[in-house]
């Protein structure tokens, strides 16, 4: 449990740590228009109309 | 005559050498001088001359294009300067958040990265130090593109039902969001210290207090935190010093603004040399920088009781 736990939150802020990087790479890949289409992607389908 | 010739032939070689040898002497005493004279020359062109030269000009002013002598004029002027106080105010905002938020982080990061029960120690320590190796520059615009309002992290807020929020032209999530940036990229660099200085306190101290019976955060708190006093010290006055000047983050991020509240000392110091070419009153505030750094460091050095 105790080493479970270490693992989630360790994962946790590594994720948080490197999502900027992810970001960075989809900002480099895509235009700005579509950087937001993506993002409305990631946060809810409905929004994709 | 032939004697003082014999006498003279018999001095000659203890004089040459003694004359060798304090030729030896001096080189050996000059040689180390010769090798530090370029870096020297270097620095006393590249970093002293500025230095005095800036001391000087924050004597001075800026009239019709050449300096002259004012005195005390642009200290008087800093200290009834609105903006400048404005921009002390919202540094040593971020300076009294930012800093502990980010140490605390990045200890308690550093004492589970070296846990004895964790594998992949490697690739966790890899994750968190990525962004210290990033430009600031380029994280400050990834973190821009994320805050927008029509951003990532709004679009999140939304979906989760909490609602958008005005990252950089609200004056409190504007600051909020330059710690979120700044806590970002600089956790992994003080985990990494953190790590190090870890990774050198003694296993024995561990083992005598497990078998006295103490527990995990007694020991952390016992043995832990004591040996990384000076270490911990050495990072919050690199923290602070590092947000005294703290300029890339708020130029990029929210360019100071809304309405100054997210100017710093470091940004105003910019502007007013380099936007505005008053260099008088940018040294006065670069030197005012100085002495608040060695203020702080002063007390850091004192609450900590670290005298060495």
């Amino acid at each position: 449990m105790k080493k479970m736990s270490l693992y989630v939150t360790l994962t946790i802020g590594a994720l948080i740590s490197l999502f900027p990087f992810y970001w960075a790479f989809i900002g480099a890949t895509n235009e700005s228009g579509k950087l937001f289409f993506k993002a409305a992607f990631i946060c809810s389908r409905d929004k994709i109309g | 005559m032939s004697t003082k010739i014999v006498e003279a032939n018999s001095m000659t070689p203890k004089v040459e050498g003694r004359t060798k040898m304090k030729k030896h002497v001096w080189r050996k005493k000059i040689v180390p001088y010769i090798f530090i004279a370029p870096s020297v020359i270097f620095f006393s062109i590249f970093m002293l001359y500025p230095i005095g030269y800036s001391f000087v000009m924050s004597f001075q002013t800026s009239v019709g294009g050449e300096m002259t002598f004012n005195g005390l004029e642009n200290y008087r002027r800093l200290f009834n300067d609105a903006i400048f106080l404005k921009a002390l105010k919202n540094t040593f905002i971020i300076l009294a958040v930012q800093v502990p938020i980010m140490l605390f982080l990045a200890l308690i990061l550093a004492v589970l990265l070296h846990s004895s029960l964790l594998k992949w120690k490697a690739m966790f320590r890899v994750s968190f130090f990525l962004p210290a190796v990033t430009s600031l520059v380029a994280y400050s615009i990834i973190f821009s593109i994320m805050l927008m309002n029509d951003g990532l992290m709004n679009q999140l807020l939304e979906w989760i039902g909490i609602g958008s929020i005005p990252w950089l032209s609200h004056p409190f999530w504007a600051k909020v969001s330059l710690i979120l940036a700044m806590t970002w990229r600089w956790v992994g660099y003080n985990m990494v210290i953190y790590l190090a200085a870890l990774q050198n306190i003694s296993e024995d101290l561990y083992e005598a207090a497990s078998i006295d019976g103490a527990s995990k955060v007694r020991q952390f708190f016992s043995i832990t935190i004591p040996q990384l006093k000076p270490v911990i010290l050495f990072t919050a006055i690199l923290s602070t010093i590092g947000t005294l000047q703290l300029f890339d983050e708020p130029y990029t991020l929210t360019k100071g603004g809304p309405s100054d509240e997210t100017l710093t000392i470091g940004m105003y110091l910019y502007q007013t040399g380099f936007r505005y070419f008053d260099f008088g009153y940018a040294s006065t505030i670069a030197y005012v920088i100085v002495v608040l750094i060695a203020i702080l460091s002063f007390i850091q050095f004192k609450v900590s009781g670290d005298e060495r």
